[in-house]
């Protein structure tokens, strides 16, 4: 429990207003304290598609790393690596594209839980 | 000299015609010309002897040297095609593509009819020129003198003395010539002219995940569907707000193909059962009709909606088939 709250105040150091505002809100939806570890395995994590094409991770649009640029699969349209500057700044567009995104990959929305973990993650919460 | 820069002039711009990449080259000659028949205009009145108009016998038959009454007529012809041909030729750029001096101007379906005038032009100008060549050849062996040297000097090979050329109008047309290429070539460029409708709202909206498309390329109908179905919108979910959906609605209603008259609106509005894609839709593939398939699937393309990989001015919406291309696998 204590490296866990060690994790969550470093990361809260670092992250944007709006990312910390999120995690309060995720934690007042009844969700236990957030694991970086947890969020990127679920970040890397493919799953199928249920049309039968090709499996889906958050990595097939947003590329490998944090620090890769990606592109929207269809689309080709560019996306700014996770980890670039001004990301993740506001809230309402953080659950926006969660609500977006979470739909196209797993098909459903994401738990309170599922997203302060990749907001951990995310904003450097796995060093 | 003006005879030299005309059939130059016309030449490039029969040749260039009007297909992509080759159209900034026509329109450049087409500026050229239009230049050269103002001056050639104006010259006819203070100009030397033999090439004012004053000297042309249109009514009279003609006497000693200068230009026959043939000559004279034909000389005036040409000056009529090539003159209709500048005026046509801007009317289309103007109403079909929202360029050059007349941009957004003409209605486009008046435009349309120009462009068919502007073709027709161009065959009478090709035909004139085998008239001219034929006539020119004719009188020169008869007169037992070169008369193409004429067009070089302007003299005419003969004893009389001519009137001397007015040096200070004629630098002030060259200079007021030189002013009206200068101001029609920026007008030339894409960014200039009527700017497009935009929204900020939309360009969130939609234009995160591919360019934001110009409503006119689709009816009012296309987009309300879009919006009715944006909860399965090419396999996503998009989870509009409320109230962003009923901007978008209002915004894309407000600039659908119906409501302008552009060339791409005037094609796009009778598009029938709401298509999605635009490139689905009749004027889409007519205008992209032997695009080799190879070209779609190409690294650099990637996929027909990536619009911006062959057009430079798709994020201002003008998709202007003059700047229009391909990319190479060299260019990358």
């Amino acid at each position: 429990m204590r490296p866990l709250l060690f994790l969550l105040a470093g990361a809260a150091l670092a992250a944007p207003p709006a990312v910390d505002g999120l995690l309060a809100q995720y934690t007042a939806a009844g969700a236990q304290p957030f694991d970086a570890a947890r969020g990127e395995a679920l970040w890397k994590k493919t799953f199928p598609d249920p049309e039968g094409g090709a499996a889906r991770a958050c990595t097939t649009c947003h590329g490998p790393a944090l620090s890769s640029a990606g592109e929207h699969v269809k689309t080709g349209e560019p996306i700014d690596p996770m980890n670039a500057a001004g990301r993740l700044a506001d809230a309402e567009k953080i659950e926006k594209w969660f609500g977006r995104n979470c739909r196209w990959t797993y098909g459903r929305e994401c738990t309170p839980q599922e997203k302060g973990d990749f907001l951990l993650y995310l904003t450097g919460g796995a060093k | 000299v003006f005879h030299a820069l005309l059939a130059l002039g016309v030449g490039a711009a029969w040749l260039t015609g009007d297909e992509a990449p080759a159209i900034g080259w026509h329109t450049a000659a087409g500026y050229g010309v239009a230049t050269l028949i103002a001056f050639r205009l104006a010259w006819g009145f203070v100009g030397g002897r033999w090439s004012r108009w004053s000297a042309f016998p249109l009514l009279r038959r003609a006497e000693g040297p200068g230009h026959s009454t043939t000559a004279a007529w034909s000389a005036l012809a040409a000056i009529g095609i090539v003159a209709g041909l500048v005026v046509t030729g801007v009317i289309v750029l103007g109403g079909e593509e929202l360029r050059g001096p007349m941009a957004g101007l003409p209605d486009p379906s008046h435009a349309v009819v120009m462009h068919t005038v502007h073709s027709a032009l161009a065959w009478a100008i090709l035909a004139w020129l085998g008239v001219h060549l034929a006539g020119v050849a004719k009188q020169s062996l008869a007169e037992r003198q070169n008369l193409a040297r004429g067009m070089v000097d302007g003299k005419k090979r003969t004893s009389e003395p001519g009137v001397p050329a007015r040096a200070g109008v004629a630098a002030l047309l060259a200079a007021s010539a030189v002013g009206l290429v200068a101001w029609t070539g920026t007008r030339e460029l894409p960014e200039i002219g009527d700017p497009l409708p935009a929204d900020p709202i939309y360009d969130e909206a939609c234009g995160e995940c591919h360019l934001a498309f110009p409503p006119r390329l689709l009816p009012a109908a296309s987009w309300e569907r879009t919006l009715d179905e944006a909860g399965d919108h090419f396999d996503e979910d998009l989870g509009l707000d409320p109230d962003v959906s009923a901007h978008l609605r209002a915004w894309l209603v407000a600039n659908a193909a119906e409501t302008r008259i552009d060339e791409h609106a005037v094609r796009a509005a009778p598009i029938d059962g709401a298509p999605l894609r635009i490139t689905e839709t009749d004027p889409w593939l007519a205008a992209h009709e032997g695009v080799p398939d190879a070209v779609w699937e190409s690294p650099d393309v990637k996929s027909r909606i990536r619009c911006k990989s062959c057009h430079p001015d798709a994020a201002e919406g003008r998709f202007d088939g003059a700047f229009a291309a391909i990319p190479s696998p060299e260019d990358r």
